[in-house]
């Protein structure tokens, strides 16, 4: 470029650059902050989305509690710059701020964070706006969809490439993958017509009619899984009510129902103390059990103690535990 | 009111936008220094922009991307409920029609809801295009069924239309209401986004409302005479030479495209089309000429604040159907209160 003398055509100049410059500025907020180089690492995510990042992210945001476990358990939890309100584990997330609710995320906070990573599950953004939203403003976001067990295990790997986190992430898996092998190993040996029937009540305070898990959820799944047989699995929706006699004739050998610290329930007492659930097996037999919310529900690496509790219930029924 | 006090009405309407809007790109979530605001603002600017500095970067994305879309969404959002309900208001000589009675929002939250479950799994533009037209038909849908029962007779019966538009309204929200129990993970965050919401707005879905609301908006001033004469009873207005069956229509179905664009893009926020004509009509009288304008700019100004409060009042987003609610249902009731003392 030639110096700038001051010939009349300075100004000119001036007008010219700056205008370039505002265009440039323009283009590089409808581009976003990432330029899409060779150079990048790109990453495919569940949806099928590629993402290009060009270094290691130190600044992580998490939209989920699953996801929140799977950074901490790959020892990147320090990077968690802002997370989701409902995220309670470990005991480290309540210093870290909150950028979303039930609601979605806000923007504006999320934002001003500044992420170079956005952790999303995209079972919380059936509508696909908050994922459209983040990506819009330029940032990078990876979406995972967790539909079983062997999903989450992948999860893990998958997040532990993105945050260079490799080698911590296939030791995790390999250690994850031994305890689900165990307890798949241990199933296959009962036969089929023998696996016992398991009720998971969500939510049951007698005023109205208990809002069950049916099949089509991830508890669900993992239930199969550990060896029992869904009781609400030929049943339509996700979380739905189903009329206590229709779980009378169908008669449970288990009831888990969901206990949390966050949301305590009376669900169990509720149900031991009503009679109209007297005759049902499991209440019969003492099988009805408190179980940790956030091991059945929660799509995150503590599924496996969920997966190994519900096994445990199981064998305790078939006899062979 | 004295001549006056209305020559100050409509400046007076456009300085309570214009701050609105400067409150809403200023205001929010985090806190921004005001000089950052200004830099950010003055940006793309020639001269002016490189000349007072770049903020950082976070904040031209916060006022470009996320504030200024957001105000200008609820300004033409506020402004087509508002100029919609007035017309109605109007033509059905009823204080309490809006345009959602008739199952404008019914439909259209029917429509989303219905695209949304079929399409789970779909991704897109093309897929979220395809959801917000779904939701835009099934609006203009419910009201033609509606219409198509209160007009069997050959003449359209306005009180039919309103009893019909409450029954189809009723019905599509029951239906709406299984299909989300039934086939939603995440049925609180679906009933959330349906209590209405202007932020994650896009500029390019600004686009899409602002020309139907301000084409609609004039169009409907337009024959605003005509709904002066309606506003008298049928026969008055055929007396007058208004051709009554086209003018109903065509006011009619100008309100519910004005009203029905925002449903795909922000829900169902209600109240807004009730309540602002009732204001707008306590400022200048009845007269449609300047009323559907008034209603328009004060509608415009009332959404913009509103969402302002929705997204900064507390901690957490409160949903804007709820905050135009509270403060519309409260000034509603004071509006009552003055007018049983100083008859209009």
């Amino acid at each position: 470029m030639e110096p700038i003398g001051h010939s009349p055509q300075r100004w000119m100049k001036v007008t010219v650059v700056s205008l370039l410059l505002s265009m440039m500025t323009i283009s590089v907020l409808c581009a976003g902050c990432l330029n899409d180089d060779e150079d990048g690492v790109r990453y495919k995510d569940d949806m099928g989305d590629t993402i290009t990042l060009h270094y290691e992210p130190m600044r992580i945001v998490t939209l989920s509690p699953a996801l929140t476990e799977i950074v901490f358990l790959l020892g990147k939890g320090d990077r968690i710059c802002g997370r989701d309100s409902a995220c309670n584990y470990p005991a480290e997330v309540e210093d870290i701020l909150i950028v979303s609710t039930w609601q979605g995320p806000d923007l504006e906070r999320l934002t001003h964070l500044e992420p170079d990573l956005v952790l999303m599950d995209r079972t919380l953004d059936q509508s696909g706006e908050t994922y459209n939203g983040i990506k819009g403003l330029g940032i990078p976001v990876y979406r995972v969809y967790p539909r079983s067990v062997a999903d989450i295990l992948k999860n893990i790997e998958d997040i532990g490439n993105l945050l260079g986190a490799e080698s911590v992430a296939n030791k995790v898996v390999e250690g994850l993958k031994s305890r689900t092998d165990a307890v798949t190993e241990g199933v296959a040996a009962i036969e089929a017509s023998r696996r016992p029937m398991v009720l998971h009540v969500v939510y049951y305070d007698g005023t109205s009619d208990p809002w069950t898990a049916t099949g089509s959820t991830f508890s669900g799944d993992l239930i199969v899984m550990a060896g029992g047989s869904n009781a609400v699995s030929d049943t339509g929706g996700m979380y739905v009510q189903v009329p206590v006699e229709r779980l009378i004739s169908s008669d449970p050998d288990i009831i888990l129902t969901s206990q949390s610290g966050t949301w305590p329930t009376l669900s169990r007492s509720t149900i031991l103390s009503d009679p109209s659930w007297r005759d049902i097996t499991a209440v019969k037999n003492g099988r009805v059990y408190d179980v940790e919310g956030d091991w059945m529900d929660r799509p995150g690496p503590r599924c496996i103690e969920g997966l190994e509790l519900v096994n445990e219930l199981v064998m305790n029924v078939t006899g062979g535990g | 009111m004295a001549r006056v006090g209305r020559a100050i009405i409509f400046p007076g309407l456009l300085l309570l936008l214009l701050v609105s809007v400067a409150l809403a790109t200023a205001v929010g979530p985090v806190h921004i220094p005001l000089s950052n605001i200004f830099k950010a603002l003055l940006l793309p600017i020639p001269f002016l922009g490189p000349l007072v500095g770049e903020p950082p970067g976070w904040v031209i994305t916060v006022v470009w991307r996320l504030r200024l879309p957001v105000a200008a969404m609820a300004l033409f959002v506020g402004a087509g409920l508002s100029v919609s309900g007035a017309a109605m208001q109007g033509l059905f000589r009823n204080p309490l029609v809006d345009p959602f009675i008739i199952g404008i929002s019914a439909g259209g939250a029917f429509g989303w809801v219905l695209a949304l479950t079929l399409t789970r799994d779909l991704e897109g533009v093309p897929i979220y295009a395809v959801r917000a037209l779904f939701s835009f038909i099934f609006s203009l849908l419910a009201v033609i069924g509606a219409y198509t029962v209160a007009k069997a007779g050959g003449r359209l019966s306005l009180n039919n239309l309103l009893l019909a538009g409450i029954a189809v309204s009723a019905t599509l929200t029951s239906v709406t209401q299984v299909i989300i129990y039934m086939f939603s993970e995440t049925p609180s965050q679906l009933i959330f986004s349906l209590m209405g919401s202007c932020s994650n707005s896009l500029w390019e879905e600004v686009a899409i409302v602002a020309p139907v609301v301000l084409v609609g908006t004039a169009v409907l001033m337009a024959l605003s005479r005509d709904i002066n004469a309606l506003s008298f009873g049928e026969d008055d207005a055929r007396g007058l030479g208004v051709n009554v069956e086209r003018s109903k229509a065509a006011v009619l179905g100008l309100s519910c495209l004005v009203s029905a664009v925002s449903i795909p893009f922000c829900g169902m926020i209600g109240f807004v089309g009730l309540i602002v004509p009732h204001a707008a009509r306590r400022l200048l009288g009845p007269d449609n000429m300047t009323l559907l304008p008034a209603s328009a700019l004060l509608g415009a100004s009332f959404l913009v604040l509103c969402d302002l409060i929705s997204r900064s009042a507390l901690d957490i987003t409160l949903p804007l159907g709820m905050v135009t609610g509270v403060l519309g249902g409260g000034f509603f009731l004071y509006l009552l209160a003055v007018k049983r003392r100083v008859p209009a």
